[in-house]
């Protein structure tokens, strides 16, 4: 510990809690990831064929004609994600990220192959097979109303992998289930959703003010003939830590329902416990990547989401200061926190996630629509499991009545002899 | 289960009996206190229920996964006081444990200019042409016209009314 060179001040405090980030002032730098073809087919480099598909668990890229191979690639690689973070002013983005100027989800498109028109639900997919010649049409750049991401994380857990593991988890789990959600229970039904999320690097410095205690003394007092007091003496000292932060793909959501986490009303909070995704190893967004998944459409954009994002960039500030103050061992109580952000970088990405969802009708009328989820990538598992209450009630009970049993007639022979 | 509740009341004897071989008072008090022992069981037990098969807890733990590297940190450490015959083991209001509870004052910004421009800003030398235009005197000019006689053609402005015409309240 430093002794006191020039304490430290903060400057203004805001009273409301926290600042409003100055969105639309903030200089911004627009990173190109945009591929200039066109929608329609997105045909196999060696023969022209569109039927083309992920082999495997791998990042590569098959055609189901020729068998040619080829990969996607990582947008680390392309585009230096990783690096600069120290050099980060204002805010950067990717094409994936840019603001929704559009609300159309249907998009029509003309087939290369036959002519004829086929449309697409942007919302739910970025792949569809003309009905007429059978080949497929592809999403295969940028569109303005955010259903297409500058990177993706194709699934690594296969379906069968993702039944099993929510088969254990909801197996571990079933004494107190809800007796419908045991006899309806399919973990088969488990779909595979590609949900859109944001990651965003910060540049940020901050500083804390605050005051902290030493204990120097801790001596017991006898106060009565029975009783006695603990007492503590301790060195306060106004303390400030003032440091930059880089920030490495922190991740936040960017759909407005998956991003209300409301316990009362949902389980959102089962999908966002799934995170972190390896997002260092997403590749430039191609649907071929997609398959038959369906994939949920980003409708937030930066400036919905860069509060939560500054709040989280503020809450990892104050976390990675602790190991700094441990000789404070009666604690430190900050009064001041404040955080700059000097530059922000943000991408838009498809993280894989494999869902089982129930609903449950609750007491009030309303539905609880519960999850059980599988990161598509490393295969953790999290769930919501809806609840007997009777059974949980009558169990309660009886662990109370039983310790009350042994509790009760001691409790009654201290009163006693005391 | 089962064990659970073998453990739970064992714990409770357990206790008693080494409070009753401690020989000490407040025996009495003890006593109380084993009458609510069985309701915070049964708290105890239906919250950890709920919690295993719900997960209301569940989160993204940001904070400790997210990668972050800390740079360029400066302490102040400034002595205030001693305190004496403190009740309490922690300094009241404690809030370095827990990085979600935010300070009274909390500020988030984003910055408006390029970072490295504001230090440029604020390390440059006060301008100079700034100081000689301070330091001189009131131009010649300005004391020539202010001598001039109003112009003549100066159109009046009728979209202001006059004082005078104002209606009475």
């Amino acid at each position: 510990m430093t002794q006191p060179h020039q304490p430290g001040v903060p400057s203004q405090p805001d009273a409301s809690g926290q600042g409003q980030p100055a969105a639309a002032s903030a200089p911004e730098t627009h990173i190109d990831t945009s591929t200039g073809r066109a929608h329609g087919h997105d045909d196999c480099p060696q023969c022209g064929s569109t039927e083309v598909s992920r082999k495997g668990n791998t990042l590569s890229l098959v055609c189901g004609f020729c068998r040619y191979e080829w990969v996607g690639s990582r947008l680390e690689d392309t585009h230096g994600l990783g690096e600069g973070i120290g050099a980060l002013e204002g805010r950067a983005f990717l094409t994936g990220a840019s603001d929704i100027t559009s609300g159309d989800d249907l998009l029509t498109l003309k087939c290369q192959g036959c002519g004829s028109e086929v449309v697409i639900d942007t919302s739910r997919a970025l792949e569809s097979r003309c009905h007429w010649c059978r080949s497929i049409l592809s999403i295969n750049d940028k569109i303005p109303n955010g259903a297409v991401p500058d990177g993706i994380l194709p699934f690594h857990i296969t379906k069968e992998e993702a039944i099993a593991r929510i088969g254990e988890f909801a197996g571990a789990r079933r004494f107190f289930a809800l007796k419908k959600f045991r006899a309806e229970f399919r973990p088969e039904n488990v779909l595979g959703v590609y949900m859109p999320y944001m990651t965003v690097d910060g540049n940020v410095s901050a500083r804390f003010h605050g005051e902290g205690e030493i204990q120097t003394r801790r001596y017991t007092v006898k106060t009565g003939e029975n009783t006695s007091t603990t007492y503590y003496d301790a060195n306060q000292f106004e303390v400030v830590r003032d440091f930059d932060l880089h920030i490495d793909d922190l991740i936040v959501e960017s759909s407005a329902g998956r991003s209300n986490i409301d316990n009362r009303s949902n389980t959102n909070n089962i999908i966002n416990s799934l995170l972190p995704y390896d997002v260092k190893n997403m590749v430039a967004f191609d649907s071929n990547y997609m398959g038959e998944m369906t994939a949920e459409k980003r409708d937030l954009n930066i400036d919905d989401v860069t509060r939560k994002a500054h709040a989280h960039f503020l809450t990892m500030a104050r976390e990675s200061i602790r190991d700094d103050i441990t000789a404070y061992d009666r604690g430190v109580r900050w009064t001041h926190e404040e955080l700059e952000v000097h530059g922000s970088r943000w991408a838009s990405v498809f993280v894989p996630v494999w869902l089982y969802s129930y609903a449950e009708r609750l007491d009030n009328g309303r539905m609880m629509v519960h999850y059980i989820a599988v990161n598509g990538r490393h295969g953790n598992v999290m769930g919501s499991v809806p609840i007997n209450k009777a059974r949980l009630f009558g169990v309660t009970a009886l662990v109370t009545a039983l310790t009350a049993l042994v509790a009760w007639p001691l409790g009654a022979a201290a009163v006693l002899a005391g | 289960m089962g064990m659970g509740i073998l453990s739970s009341a064992d714990a409770v004897a357990a206790s008693a009996a080494v409070l009753a071989s401690s020989g000490e008072g407040g025996t009495a008090l003890f006593g109380l206190i084993l009458f609510a022992v069985p309701f915070v069981v049964g708290w105890f037990t239906y919250a950890t229920l709920y919690k295993r098969y719900r997960n209301q807890n569940a989160r993204y733990q940001f904070e400790h996964t997210t990668a972050a590297e800390r740079l360029k940190l400066q302490r102040w450490d400034t002595f205030v006081r001693e305190k004496t015959r403190m009740r309490n083991s922690t300094i009241d209001g404690r809030n370095d444990d827990d990085p979600h509870e935010r300070a009274h004052h909390a500020i988030v910004r984003e910055a408006m200019e390029p970072r490295n421009a504001q230090a440029a800003r604020e390390a440059q030398e006060p301008r100079i042409a700034q100081e000689a235009r301070l330091a001189q005197e009131a131009r010649e000019a300005q004391a020539t016209r202010q001598a001039e006689p109003e112009r003549a053609e100066q159109p009046e402005r009728s979209d202001q009314p006059r004082g005078e015409e104002h209606p009475s309240a």
